[in-house]
């Protein structure tokens, strides 16, 4: 098993007191005990996440990235089973035509196996259940340390209250709104904000110092082009229609587009559904056939790498409004624009 | 193009001589009275019974005797200049308000050398020769050199605003001009129409009587300094870059030339003419400026002097003086503040170089150091302006503006030999514009607020009320392609490793066109490339004497 730190590859049993022979640091897992994931795999999905500490993340898409890894390698192995059965069941079929009938029975059977193994639906929700992560995590961390590009808890302030008073008058031209704190939280560590002059607020009021100072910024600039971002969830999905129908937000003011992450965008991240509450009541901003998929599924935007969603975001934002496509409809005649996530849906598929 | 020299102390004339071979050709004058010598050519020199005053460059307002009056330094010195005035003790060195001239200066042998060209400097016999890392260290995250430490050891130079006393053992420097910010009530009209006469007067003071030409990039600033030298009756040729597919502004800028009734000429940029440049444009630049629209403005003088003008107005300075993009991200900086932030930080980061990066980008022999570059900031925006807006502003001005935009811009046109007229760094416009409120400066989401009223219905509304995207050098894709061959000359694994300054495996990220993780923007990778490669030329040409 090979340590992080200095990549020695040592066997169980040069491994006294769980520590590397050659550094001395610690193993936090022990796959041959029955843990799920060695030291090395879970580093590997660290640095897929975070390109080496250069991109701010939280503990959450490491999460995403380990069942991203297990959906990759159960649907490689289902890629192989296909073809071997297929390969294997043909040459039984064709055996069985030359030589003699007993074989083509196996044959078929072996073939049609092959289809169904290939064909057959993915399973949804490849991932980790969430507290099985956070022991995991936690155990990880004890032995490593915290990895670099973590996003530390919070600790933002507003400026003084003589510079908050000028900064009142100006505005933006842009403004991503999430749906939770962790998200806006996510964007502002990785200095979105300030790479593309875009206020990052979330619904509920993060950050909190200078929440109600940045959306009165905010409705000054009547021109202003608003982004939701958010999970795929019923309260995610109606986020746009909530922030242009509420005077306290843009109504009245600018203009409103969805981003992201909407049902549509979710069938390139099933090993990342979660089962959804169940009930659903009908909202504005959800079309019919979205909340079929609403009512049995749900979609964290941690699905999707950080360095993924800041580039994704960022073209999403460029774009002139004239180019921006006016897909999919509320029902209600107000277009919105629905950024359509590419098929690309992560990095590399090693593991371990 | 005129150049100053001498040297303070004992030395033998031959210096002046080796360092008048490097000087450009022209009127000479030398004196020579006991404890110095100077050398001036084509400019202004008076030598009174024990006091010496020369002077070289444009000064404002003009006098008969510009070198009597620069020694004096009134209130409303101005110009393109740079100064020296010896009492008979001591020498006092100074340039204009914003850094339009350069004078350089070192010790040696117990004597100090001044020039106001770095080859003339260089050229005192026996000169030691080597680089100050800490000034290319600074370099690295500005993308100029800033501050008055040049990236050869031992050599300063006089900062703008500033005058330099200098003996044969010492040196000290005071300021002689200070830019504040000193906000008046005034209504946005009046103000925008105190603004229209006061750049039109800006104009005038730089205006020959001679056709001029006008580098009209499609935006606000130049698009108002055409329309002042229109309202001065001036014959005036535009000039804009031409890009091909990838220009953004061309049809603007055209646009602009037929509402002023001016010819344009656009100027084909491209990498094979920017390669034909290159050589000249390090040589004459004197210093390594990294951003990529350097080479462009290079392709701008030779069009310039090849129509027959010796005088070309730019709209240099209105980013700085009226509000420009980078206050967006310096007010979501200070919204989204940490407790534990520096506010130097963001401002460091707006450069998009290389500070952050140093880890990644520095081999063995830089890894050791640093250079205070907080330092060269936080006099300005931790500076008295009441306003956070004012104190961005003037950062933006000394640093952006006085030591990268109008030195690089003036050597460009001087290389050219062209006489470079930016009236948007004039000192009465600029005191003017401090006397501005801020919110007449950005209002809400509007930038250059009282610009925009002055020029409203002067200049086709989509150039005044249109969101600036910046000029966009397409340096990427000429890197990638046809100035591959000089990136690699310049950079390439056997280039790189030969400097050993840089860790080659990060270099070689960069030149497969890999930058950050979660850089946005491909354009950066090429920027990041063009400032190394500015660096390398420039220590080729003037450190290692090649």
């Amino acid at each position: 098993m090979k340590c992080v730190k200095c990549g020695n590859d040592a066997n169980k049993k040069d491994r006294t007191d769980g520590k590397c022979p050659s550094c001395g640091e610690k193993f936090a897992f022990d796959p041959s005990d029955g843990a799920l994931f060695s030291d090395m795999a879970f580093k590997s999905a660290i640095d897929a996440v975070s390109h080496e500490g250069t991109v701010k993340f939280e503990a959450e898409h490491i999460r995403m990235e380990l069942a991203r890894r297990s959906d990759v390698r159960s649907r490689a192995t289902r890629t192989v089973f296909a073809w071997i059965g297929g390969i294997l069941g043909g040459t039984l079929i064709v055996a069985g035509i030359v030589a003699g009938p007993m074989t083509v029975v196996p044959g078929v059977v072996l073939v049609l196996l092959a289809l169904w193994a290939w064909l057959r639906p993915r399973s949804p929700n490849q991932a980790v259940h969430r507290s099985t992560f956070a022991n995991l995590f936690q155990t990880y961390t004890q032995a490593h340390g915290k990895p670099a590009g973590l996003i530390p808890p919070p600790r933002r302030i507003a400026p003084s209250a003589e510079v908050l008073a000028e900064l009142e008058s100006y505005s933006f031209d842009r403004a991503v709104i999430c749906d939770t704190a962790a998200t806006a939280e996510l964007l502002i560590a990785n200095d979105f904000h300030f790479e593309n002059n875009c206020a990052v607020l979330s619904i509920d009021g993060y950050p909190k110092g200078v929440f109600e100072v940045v959306r009165k910024m905010l409705r000054q600039n009547d021109k202003i082009e608003v982004f939701a971002l958010h999970d795929c969830t019923p309260e995610g999905c109606a986020l746009a229609t909530n922030l242009r129908v509420d005077k306290a937000w843009f109504h009245g003011v600018g203009a409103v587009y969805d981003v992201a992450l909407r049902p549509a965008q979710a069938q390139a991240f099933r090993h990342a559904w979660e089962p959804a509450g169940g009930a659903l009541t009908e909202r504005d901003g959800i079309t019919p056939d979205e909340a079929v998929w609403l009512r049995e599924w749900q979609l964290p935007l941690a699905a999707i790498a950080p360095e993924q969603l800041i580039k994704r975001l960022y073209r999403a934002i460029s774009k002139l409004p004239e180019e921006r496509l006016a897909k999919g409809d509320d029902g209600s005649g107000d277009p919105m624009f629905i950024y359509i996530a590419s098929s690309s849906d992560g990095g590399g598929d090693s593991f371990g | 193009m005129s150049a100053l020299c001498g040297v303070v102390g004992d030395a033998d004339p031959a210096v002046i001589d080796a360092m008048l071979r490097a000087a450009p050709r022209g009127r000479l004058v030398r004196r020579a009275v006991p404890g110095l010598q100077l050398a001036v050519v084509d400019g202004d020199l008076h030598a009174g019974a024990t006091a010496i005053t020369a002077l070289v460059g444009e000064l404002g307002p003009r006098t008969p005797s510009p070198a009597l009056r620069a020694a004096e330094a009134p209130d409303d010195l101005d110009g393109a200049f740079a100064a020296a005035s010896w009492d008979g003790a001591r020498l006092r060195l100074w340039v204009d308000p914003f850094g339009a001239r350069a004078l350089y200066w070192t010790h040696h042998r117990g004597a100090a050398y001044f020039a106001t060209s770095l080859a003339m400097l260089l050229a005192v016999p026996g000169l030691p020769i080597t680089p100050d890392l800490v000034a290319v260290h600074r370099y690295l995250t500005f993308s100029f050199v800033p501050g008055d430490e040049l990236p050869i050891t031992g050599v300063r130079r006089v900062m703008p605003g500033q005058r330099v006393m200098i003996s044969p053992q010492s040196a000290s420097s005071a300021p002689w001009f200070t830019l504040r910010e000193a906000p008046r009530p005034v209504a946005l009209q009046e103000a925008a129409e105190a603004l229209d006469h006061a750049g039109r007067a800006a104009v005038a003071r730089r205006l020959p009587p001679t056709p001029v030409g006008l580098y009209l990039s499609g935006g606000l600033d130049s698009s108002a300094v055409g329309a002042w030298l229109t309202d001065l009756g001036a014959a005036v040729q535009a000039f804009t870059l031409d890009f091909g597919e990838q220009s953004v502004e061309l049809d603007v800028a055209v646009d602009v030339a037929r509402h002023l009734g001016m010819p344009i000429t656009p100027v084909r940029a491209d990498a094979a003419a920017i390669d034909g440049v290159f050589d000249d444009m390090v040589r004459h630049l004197e210093l390594p400026f990294g951003d990529a629209v350097t080479a462009p403005q290079a392709l701008l003088a030779r069009a310039a002097r090849a129509a027959g003008l010796s005088t070309v107005f730019n709209g240099e300075g209105g980013d700085q003086l009226f509000g420009g993009w980078t206050n967006k991200p310096m007010v979501a900086a200070a919204l989204y503040g940490r407790e534990d932030d520096d506010p130097a930080e963001a401002y460091l980061k707006s450069f998009h170089k290389f500070y952050g990066l140093e880890g990644r980008l520095y081999g063995p022999g830089m890894a050791a150091v640093s250079g205070n570059r907080r330092a060269l900031i936080a006099a300005h925006l931790g500076g008295d302006a009441a306003s956070f807006l004012h104190r961005v502003r003037l950062t933006d001005l000394h640093l952006k503006g006085s030591q990268n935009i109008l030195p690089r811009a003036e050597r460009i046109a001087s290389g050219a030999g062209l006489h470079a007229a930016m009236p948007l760094f004039d000192r009465a416009l600029a005191t003017f514009a401090f006397e501005l409120p801020p919110s007449h400066k950005l209002a809400g989401a509007t930038e250059k607020v009282v610009l925009k009223a002055a020029m409203d219905k002067r200049l086709p509304e989509d150039v005044v009320h249109r969101r600036k995207s910046g000029m966009s050098v397409p340096i990427t894709d000429w890197l990638f392609g046809g100035l591959r061959p000089r990136m690699e000359d310049l950079v390439g694994d056997a280039a790189v490793r030969r400097r050993g300054l840089f860790a080659p495996a990060y270099m070689a990220e960069l030149r497969a066109g890999q930058d950050v993780a979660n850089e946005t923007r491909r354009r950066r990778v090429g920027e990041r490339l063009w400032a190394l490669m500015m660096l390398e030329a420039w220590m080729r040409r003037f450190v290692d004497r090649r």
